[in-house]
């Protein structure tokens, strides 16, 4: 077993180190935090209730008319655009750290989807896609009977 | 415009309780910031918070965003299967330049976007000064 004699002058640099360390970790998280808001956008999160699956997607700033959603069998596409004001030039920005641009995703939902059926809402910034399962794929209460009947 | 709770250090005013509740998960609002001959204009994200869940704060040179979200159209019966996006309150502040006039801080929000402008004093606006040549002076 190899034993390590205790410095004080070397552990005052490991404090600064670790120090420093903490600062870094915090400027990361904060920069962590930046990526993930843009990384993919927009992100979604899937519920789904006995009778519908609900798609919840921030997009602030997306004007209806610049979405487009298709629904065909099981895949769920949604397309938009997000554009920054036009009358303003890149070179009078300061910051820039919304995500801009055009943007494509597709979701393989679990079960058929009534596409007629689809309704969408945007509402704060945020949308609600409701897409109604097709009668198959809800879930049915079967009756038990037992043989005295 | 949006109504807004807007607070100057002036005015006594305080964050709502609702505000001081802790929030199990708060993110850093991505934001743009162009600059015009008037002012500054901020753009931030903040989706899925209600107007009447955004406060702007401007106490001494310190301007705050605090926003609430609530997914309100979310079925209660709701079950999650796939997630990407985690509830989360908005928070941001930073200090503004001596030259924002706190005051007369305009904020608009819509769709999920907060807009600020922030305008400068007159004297910290850019002026553009002729220059004249001796030739084209009317003394040369």
């Amino acid at each position: 077993m190899e034993i390590w004699t205790w410095r004080p002058t070397l552990d005052a640099l490991g404090e600064l180190q670790r120090q420093v360390d903490r600062l870094f970790d915090f400027t990361q998280d904060v920069s962590r935090q930046l990526y993930q808001a843009w990384r993919q956008f927009p992100a979604f999160n899937l519920y789904e209730t006995a009778g519908e699956f609900v798609l919840l997607a921030p997009m602030p700033g997306v004007q209806p008319e610049d979405l487009d959603v298709t629904v065909l069998g099981t895949s769920l596409t949604i397309k938009g655009e997000r554009r920054r004001p036009a009358d303003v030039p890149d070179e009078a920005y300061r910051r820039m750290e919304r995500w801009t641009g055009k943007w494509s995703r597709t979701v393989q939902l679990p079960e058929s989807a009534d596409a007629d059926k689809v309704s969408a809402l945007l509402d704060n910034g945020v949308l609600y896609l409701r897409i109604p399962k097709v009668a198959e794929g809800r879930p049915r209460q079967v009756q038990v009977k037992t043989s005295s009947f | 415009m949006t109504p807004l709770r807007h607070w100057t250090a002036n005015d006594g005013g305080s964050p709502s309780a609702e505000s001081q509740r802790p929030a199990s998960n708060v993110y850093t609002p991505p934001l743009d910031i162009h600059e015009n001959p008037e002012g500054l204009v901020l753009e931030a994200d903040l989706p899925g918070v209600p107007p009447h869940q955004l406060e702007v704060r401007v106490e001494q040179n310190v301007l705050t965003i605090y926003g609430k979200v609530s997914w309100a159209h979310l079925p209660e019966d709701a079950r999650l299967i796939y997630e990407e996006v985690r509830p989360g309150d908005y928070y941001r502040s930073f200090i503004l330049g001596d030259e924002v006039v706190t005051d007369r801080i305009v904020a608009d929000f819509n769709n999920g976007v907060l807009r600020l402008t922030l305008p400068k004093a007159a004297k910290s606006r850019p002026r553009k000064i002729e220059v004249r040549t001796s030739a084209s002076s009317p003394t040369g």
